[in-house]
């Protein structure tokens, strides 16, 4: 069943494609029923949890490497899986209104369903790499609806930021997640928890943890990598309130909450979380009140209430988990509310800027109401269903159980970040319909359509009646969630109001007061200078490592790679000398006998000396032609040696050989410029020199270390008895080349011979211009002289320059 | 010396390499004979045939192991699963050149027998246990390639990589060879079994042991020029951009495979000197995995990046065989095979989009094809996903099972680097997709799909996905595909 419930999200998305521009909104209807009926199925499967049970279903995948696609739910997923559906039905509704006309409204509805299904997935996952898979997945979907407006520039920036963000701290999460599996055996959620001992004792329990935290950070917008989330606003509203309130952002927070029973009671975690998520709780808190764009204010409050639940996470204490809870569900019902209702605005009075906005409840009576009290469930005003989560989490802050002076810290920072929380739902409000009627919005404004209104609507309502009596009730829903989170069986109550007067209310007051104080002074604080050092901003810290690495990765290509072959040839060999000198150094002459000048006759001195001196007017030489007789005097002094070591055949061989190369060489060089190009400096020459002296020295090592071993016994003298009793010849050479290995001579002859074939081939088949043909697709017959510039220079000589490296791609696509 | 011994043959273990080999030599002479100029598609359709006929040929081996050739080549499961893969990369790399090659103006019958002799120069590297037999297979395939890399005969950037190709290739080949006859000077041997029976003997005298290292670092020398691992990687984006694009898709996905899983064997052979090799292999997979990877960053020519993304993922590949003897060469067989489907793929498009007198090569080319060729966007966001490494792709499967065996195998700061250069990796594939589906177009392209292409795309597409959704029989066939292969 559970796997039936991702599925169908994933395999119904094409028929999102059915909705077309020129459609009306009952497309939108009747997609809404896939969610819908993913909810009402979630929905009939939850009596088995809130009994206590849990719901399982497992199909091995690739049982050898320990992936298993195994699905649970349990509270925890229940309470996400029916938010991820329950707001789904309503955004998919939504869309329909707000994306009216837009060609590329399937595109969006598929993606939509398949990021539902990945959300899915995600939260029923039991298994930490299935786990991982619908992780990357939410990503790469959210990627396409963030930069659905392709044709902004921000709005590909904004998908691409939040792209590599969440991927690349998926990628720590995937190996955080390993080590995790490694630690516990296993990489089944629940098998995992039930090792928390054996975790908590293992050395990877740090690298684990800080991994998967960095994987639950980037992917719930915390400090430091919050500044992707406001970029990510550049979506379609209905993308923001789904993805950016709802669902998707809470899925580092959810994760933490599911190893949070067995996991968490450790100084990493307790410091980690709080830390990391108070400082993005503050920071958010601040940041909203300076936000000009409502969507920009909205996101910033999220980052808030997101640092608030990975706070809760942390934290230990009694109330916690309970809070956790609370907190997720009314930011969802709130969160998702306000966003949409944003939309509506946007969409009806083409602005987002609050300056450019106000007096709107005349024109948009019901969205103004609807946004109302929304915002007053945002800023934690009784009766409401935000101040009821307000006032559990004051209850865990007062009671948080850390250390002394921390814990103060703590209540301070909540206590603050609901004074900042009335302060700008006050402004989101006041701004967008009280005051004098905005500069900047269309001429005539009208109320949205009721269809963009319905899920607002049904959010709200729910926000405002859960808390008129339907407290009980929505706690017995909640507490095989908080069952799930807890470790020590907390308990989830919920009231509206507290049956004595306590620290928690006293506080919740204070701040709601000083809030109200606060809004007299709203010009002051929107221009106050941001908390944050200038050099701290998230979005130019990314600029400037972006740039970065692609600056140094083109620094690096072009001095590596720039198309010299000789250049290539010179890293080549000078990765030689630093691998086979080692070996040499380390073992080598310690044991080896250098050859001794004992026996040397004067004349082979003479021979080896003047090898050097060929060798130096070779590489001197003005001429081509000069050059090349040098280079054949090292040949025939090589031939010279070989007869005094009375050698008479090699050195015939050696003869011919060099004869023939001239021969040759002087036939090419006949067609090519006379003198030589200096194609390199005179310190680029010596360099090479050093190269060319150190790596011949290694060579020659090497060949001293062979001489010096005899592992195989000498062959020749059997080949000097045999020859005459088996090949019935007196020259042993001639035996050896026409009877002991006279197969091998065979194969040479026909490898000469087929080259011979390739050559003719060659020659015929090469194509002979054809004057009749001067249209521009006549190929380019390159002239020898280009092709030797091509093997000295790489570039020189080519007919058109072509581009070698690619220019620093610029950023935002 | 006695009578001449002939060594036993047993030329059934060879089938595939001789119906592949054999096959290449007849169609070279039936392509001058009996096909026309301007129907040379049809010397095309006989090689794929061919391919095809080998790799049934080879089904039948399944079941049986042995050596033949005094032990020089062997026939065991992983050489038989290498077989097919690189029977697939041949036929693929047919199959999109079928059109390629006339639109280009450069149709040469021979195109495709000279496939059909590197296809068998790789295998051979496959079935290669002894050094002389891998140095056969590696020259059989790297001077067939000599002359592919070169065929876009006209056109300078071909010559130009033809060339620089033969250059860096002899320099590696004598490495090569200079290191087997230091190593044979030391060990007495030239079998992977006989170097590893010497080993095993230690310790052994100090010039020996010189001699053996010396050698041993020629022929990783030698072999790092034929996989691209940084520092020999030079030559890859230059002969890439220059070659035509079918062979490009063949070199990256060819050379690279059978030169990786001969040194998988080699790197087996050599398990008693570990100390000494791993290192080396830890650095030159480090140094290929981060350069490249930054390389591949900068490239706005598609062509080329793909030339550095082959490199990275060679660092990866790297990562496998050095836990061979774990669980590693199962996971490099799967990567391989990954890698190779993909990495076709990815060419595949890159040649749909290519036309004469002009390469569509740079990324501003791909700009808004997901408006004019949906269906072609599609195919090559898959392939960059599994390239990138992004679940549920082959891609993801190759590099999980890698980094879990790698793990396991005690290299967790090789895996740390690999994942995070994976993250950098992300970043220029992504840039690929997004231009695909987030941009207006800048320019005319327009992409021709012919129906070799749309097969081969199709063929590919599908496995990627399917590998990556569904690996279990894959896995499985590898997992028994190693029985043998115990090192």
């Amino acid at each position: 069943m559970l796997v039936l419930i991702v599925l169908t999200a994933l395999l119904m998305a094409p028929l999102g494609l059915f909705a077309r521009h020129e459609s009306r909104p009952v497309v939108g209807w009747i997609l809404a029923l896939i969610p819908l009926a993913l909810f009402v199925t979630i929905s009939a499967l939850a009596p088995t949890v809130l009994a206590g049970g849990r719901v399982e279903q497992a199909i091995p995948w690739v049982p050898r490497m320990g992936l298993e696609l195994r699905f649970a739910l349990d509270g925890l997923s229940l309470l996400f899986a029916l938010l991820v559906s329950g707001i789904g039905t309503l955004i998919v509704l939504y869309t329909a209104y707000y994306l009216a006309g837009d060609p590329g409204m399937g595109r969006f509805y598929l993606t939509l369903f398949i990021f539902m299904g990945a959300m899915l997935g995600l939260v029923l996952a039991d298994n930490v790499l299935t786990m991982f898979m619908f992780w990357e997945l939410t990503s790469v979907s959210s990627y396409l609806l963030v930069g659905y407006k392709h044709d902004y520039p921000s709005a590909r920036r904004g998908a691409q930021m939040g792209l590599l963000i969440t991927v690349g701290g998926g990628l720590a999460l995937l190996v955080g997640l390993v080590l995790l599996g490694n630690a516990a055996g296993s990489y089944t959620i629940s098998e995992i928890l039930a090792a928390g001992e054996q975790i908590k004792a293992s050395p990877l329990y740090t690298p684990a943890m800080l991994l998967i935290f960095a994987g639950c950070f980037t992917k719930s917008a915390q400090f430091p990598f919050h500044f992707w989330l406001p970029n990510a606003m550049q979506a379609p509203t209905p993308a923001s309130a789904y993805l950016h309130s709802a669902t998707m952002v809470k899925a580092g927070v959810y994760l933490l909450a599911r190893l949070h029973p067995t996991l968490s009671d450790t100084p990493l975690w307790l410091y980690t979380l709080t830390i990391v998520g108070m400082t993005t709780m503050l920071i958010g808190a601040v940041t909203a009140n300076r936000r000009d764009d409502i969507k920009g204010l909205l996101a910033y409050s999220t980052i808030s209430k997101l640092g608030t639940m990975v706070l809760l996470a942390g934290m230990g204490g009694p109330e916690a988990p309970a809070a956790l809870v609370a907190t997720i569900l009314a930011h969802a019902l709130y969160k998702g509310a306000l966003f949409m209702l944003a939309g509506a605005v946007d969409h009806e009075a083409g602005t987002r800027s609050l300056s450019q906005l106000g007096g709107l409840r005349r024109a948009m009576p019901w969205t103004a109401a609807l946004a109302i009290l929304s915002s007053l469930s945002m800023a934690g005003v009784p009766i409401l269903f935000g101040f009821v989560a307000k006032e559990e989490q004051l209850y865990a802050a007062v009671d948080n159980g850390l250390p002394p002076g921390f814990d103060i810290l703590v209540l301070i920072a909540v206590v603050t970040s609901a004074v900042f929380g009335v302060l700008y739902s006050w402004r989101l409000v006041s701004g967008v319909f009280f005051g004098p009627r905005g500069s900047g919005m269309k001429e005539h404004v009208h109320e949205a359509p009721a269809g963009m209104l319905l899920g607002p609507a049904l959010l709200t309502t729910l926000s405002v009646v859960l808390p008129l009596g339907l407290l009980p009730a929505t706690a017995t829903l909640l507490q095989p969630a908080v069952n799930a989170i807890s470790n020590e069986g907390a308990k989830i109550s919920l009231y509206l109001l507290p049956s004595q007067i306590g620290l928690p209310l006293i506080l919740s007051m204070t701040a709601l007061l000083i809030g109200a104080v606060l809004t007299r002074f709203e010009p002051q604080i929107v221009a106050a200078p941001s908390p944050l050092p200038p050099w701290l901003n998230g979005d130019r810290i990314y600029d400037a490592a972006v740039d970065g690495v692609l600056r140094g990765a083109t620094i690096f290509t072009r001095t590596l790679q720039n198309g010299k072959l000789r250049s290539y040839m010179t890293w080549a060999v000078l990765t030689l000398v630093v691998v086979v000198a080692p070996p040499l150094a380390l073992f080598g002459f310690g044991g080896l006998a250098l050859p001794t000048l004992d026996g040397v006759e004067p004349f082979e001195f003479v021979s080896a000396l003047l090898i050097p001196i060929g060798i130096v007017a070779t590489l001197n030489a003005r001429s081509r032609l000069g050059g090349i007789i040098a280079a054949s005097f090292v040949g025939l002094m090589v031939a010279f040696i070989f007869v005094i070591y009375s050698a008479p055949d090699l050195a015939l061989t050696q003869l011919l050989v060099e004869i023939l190369t001239t021969v040759f060489l002087v036939l090419l060089f006949a067609v090519m410029p006379a003198s030589f190009e200096r194609l390199s400096s005179p310190s680029e020459r010596s360099r090479d020199g050093l190269i060319a002296v150190v790596a011949g020295m290694v060579i020659a090592g090497v060949a001293f270390a062979a001489s010096s071993v005899t592992q195989v016994p000498n062959i020749s003298a059997a080949f000097r008895t045999e020859s005459q009793s088996q090949g019935f010849g007196d020259n042993v050479v001639n035996v050896i080349l026409v009877d002991f290995r006279g197969f091998d001579t065979l194969g040479e002859i026909v490898v000469l011979f087929t080259a011979l074939l390739g050559i003719y081939a060659m020659l015929r088949l090469r194509p002979v211009a054809d004057p009749t043909r001067d249209d521009e697709e006549t190929p380019l017959q390159p002239t020898l002289p280009e092709v030797a510039a091509l093997l000295g220079n790489g570039q020189a000589g080519q007919p058109a320059p072509r581009e070698r490296e690619a220019p620093v791609a610029g950023k935002g696509h | 010396m006695e009578s001449l011994q002939i060594p036993p043959v047993d030329l059934r273990l060879l089938t595939p390499l001789l119906i592949v080999v054999g096959w290449a030599g007849a169609l070279l002479l039936i392509d001058v004979f009996f096909v026309p100029d301007g129907r040379k598609k049809i010397t095309g359709y006989l090689a794929i045939a061919g391919l095809a006929v080998a790799g049934l040929a080879g089904i039948p081996l399944w079941n049986l192991s042995g050596s033949t050739f005094s032990g020089m080549l062997v026939l065991d499961r992983y050489s038989l699963a290498l077989t097919w893969i690189f029977l697939i990369a041949g036929a693929l790399s047919i199959a999109v050149a079928l059109d390629y090659l006339p639109r280009h103006a450069i149709e040469q019958g021979e195109y495709y027998p000279l496939i059909m002799f590197a296809v068998g120069g790789m295998i051979l590297m496959a079935q290669s246990a002894d050094l002389i037999t891998l140095f056969l297979g590696i020259e059989l395939l790297s001077i067939t390639l000599y002359i592919l890399t070169g065929f876009a005969y006209p056109r300078v950037a071909s010559e130009e990589a033809g060339m620089k190709y033969l250059v860096l290739g002899a320099f590696a080949a004598g490495f090569f060879v200079y290191g087997i006859a230091l190593i044979f000077g030391a060990t007495g041997a030239t079998s992977l079994a006989g170097i590893a029976a010497y080993l095993g003997r230690q310790p052994f005298a100090p010039q020996e042991e010189t001699l053996f290292l010396a050698g041993a670092s020629l022929v990783l020398i030698g072999f790092s020029f034929k996989i691209a691992l940084v520092p020999f990687h030079m030559w890859t984006p230059d002969v890439y951009e220059g070659s035509p694009t079918p062979v490009a898709a063949f070199m990256s996905v060819g050379t690279k495979g059978a030169a990786l899983a001969a040194l998988l064997r080699v790197t087996l052979a050599l398990e008693e000197a570990q100390t000494f090799w791993l290192p080396i292999l830890a650095v030159l997979a480090a140094a290929t995995m981060i350069l490249g990877n930054l390389g591949a960053l900068g490239q706005s020519n598609l062509k080329r990046m793909l030339a550095y993304s082959s490199i990275g993922h060679a660092g990866y590949i790297l990562l496998g065989i050095m836990v061979a003897a774990e669980r590693g060469a199962e996971a490099f067989l799967f990567y391989i095979l990954a890698y190779t489907l993909t990495n076709l793929g990815a060419f595949g498009v890159l040649i749909a989009l290519e036309q004469r007198g002009e390469a569509a090569w740079s990324i501003d080319d791909f700009a808004g094809l997901y408006q004019r060729r949906p269906l072609l966007a599609v195919a090559m966001a898959l392939f960059m996903f599994s390239l990138a490494g992004v679940p549920p792709t082959a891609g993801f499967m190759g590099k999980f099972f890698i980094f879990t065996a790698a793990y396991a195998g005690g290299l967790g700061w090789l895996v740390l680097i690999g994942v995070l250069t994976s993250a950098i990796a992300a970043y220029y594939y992504l840039r690929v997709v997004v231009k695909m589906f987030m941009q207006e177009p800048v320019r005319e392209v327009r992409p021709e799909l012919t129906r070799g292409l749309n097969t081969e795309i199709l063929i590919a597409g599908v496995a990627t996905l399917i590998l990556g959704l569904l690996p279990t029989p894959i896995v499985l066939l590898v997992e028994r595909s190693l029985v043998a292969l115990g090192g």
